[in-house]
């Protein structure tokens, strides 16, 4: 029901109570633990970007600390391909890498010979 | 042009493979993977149909980013060091054609190793993925012919 939801600033108030009740602001919105923790989207910023730009509560809900979040990071953690996904990541850059140290190292002379 | 005669041009051409494969992940990032939303980084593995993956396959995503950005910083010093030391011929078409071989060489390695071989992703996914993932691949031959041609037209234009 709450994912249905479309909120615009005007409903300010009502996306704040949704909030609070999803467990992300503490009574009064002072205290969140999760979300005032040193790094993360502080929650007026939040309620802020979920109210004014008129983005649906979902994507509010996926912010660091919410529990999808959590899931997430929980997946990647302990996924046994993760080193793999990330290996196969960086290998297209290793070769690019590799393909530029060599042209700096056997960069012609440019019409004067190799010794320059 | 007499004196950029003398100098090698191995470093303008690594800086300029280097900044063509970042400019080119920057473009691939922002267009294909943020904009329309294909080309996620795991999405044949874990296809971004819930939230949760969602979030797994941004992840990856800004890993490729950070990397794309880790090479456009590499090009940069590399270009920046040779330009200090002076040992830089001042050619356009070899640069140019250098940024163009680095992102057409980056297109072809990355389709290769993740689209066709390991299947971790594909650029559209779908019914038409073999389509576009070729079309991917021939960009990276196209990208990369087009940075060869310019780059010896670059070599010969200083010796002459």
């Amino acid at each position: 029901m709450i994912q249905k939801a479309r909120f615009t600033w005007i409903s300010m108030p009502r996306v704040y109570t949704r909030l609070r009740a999803s467990g992300f602001f503490s009574a009064g919105g002072r205290r969140a633990p999760p979300l005032q923790a040193p790094g993360r989207m502080p929650a007026t910023v939040a309620l802020v970007l979920a109210c004014l730009v008129g983005v649906r509560p979902t994507l509010a809900f996926a912010c660091p600390d919410c529990a999808v979040g959590r899931r997430a990071r929980t997946f990647i953690r302990e996924d046994p391909n993760t080193w793999a996904h990330l290996a196969l990541l960086l290998l297209p850059f290793l070769v690019v890498w590799l393909v530029a140290l060599w042209f700096h190292h056997r960069g012609r002379n440019a019409g004067i010979g190799k010794d320059g | 042009m007499a004196q950029d005669a003398r100098k090698k041009d191995g470093g303008l051409v690594a800086a300029g493979i280097l900044l063509g494969v970042g400019l080119g992940g920057f473009v691939d990032g922002i267009v294909f993977h943020q904009i329309l939303q294909w080309h996620n980084m795991l999405s044949s593995t874990l296809p971004p149909t819930n939230l949760r993956d969602m979030k797994v396959n941004m992840f990856f995503d800004g890993l490729f980013h950070a990397v794309t950005w880790v090479t456009t910083t590499m090009g940069l010093a590399v270009l920046w060091r040779g330009f200090r030391r002076d040992t830089l011929p001042r050619s356009t078409p070899i640069f140019v054609g250098a940024m163009s071989l680095g992102w057409g060489l980056f297109n072809f390695i990355e389709g290769l190793i993740d689209h066709q071989l390991f299947g971790i992703h594909h650029v559209r996914p779908g019914p038409t993925e073999l389509a576009w993932d070729i079309g991917f691949l021939v960009s990276g031959v196209l990208f990369g012919g087009l940075g060869w041609r310019l780059i010896r037209k670059g070599r010969a234009s200083l010796v002459a």
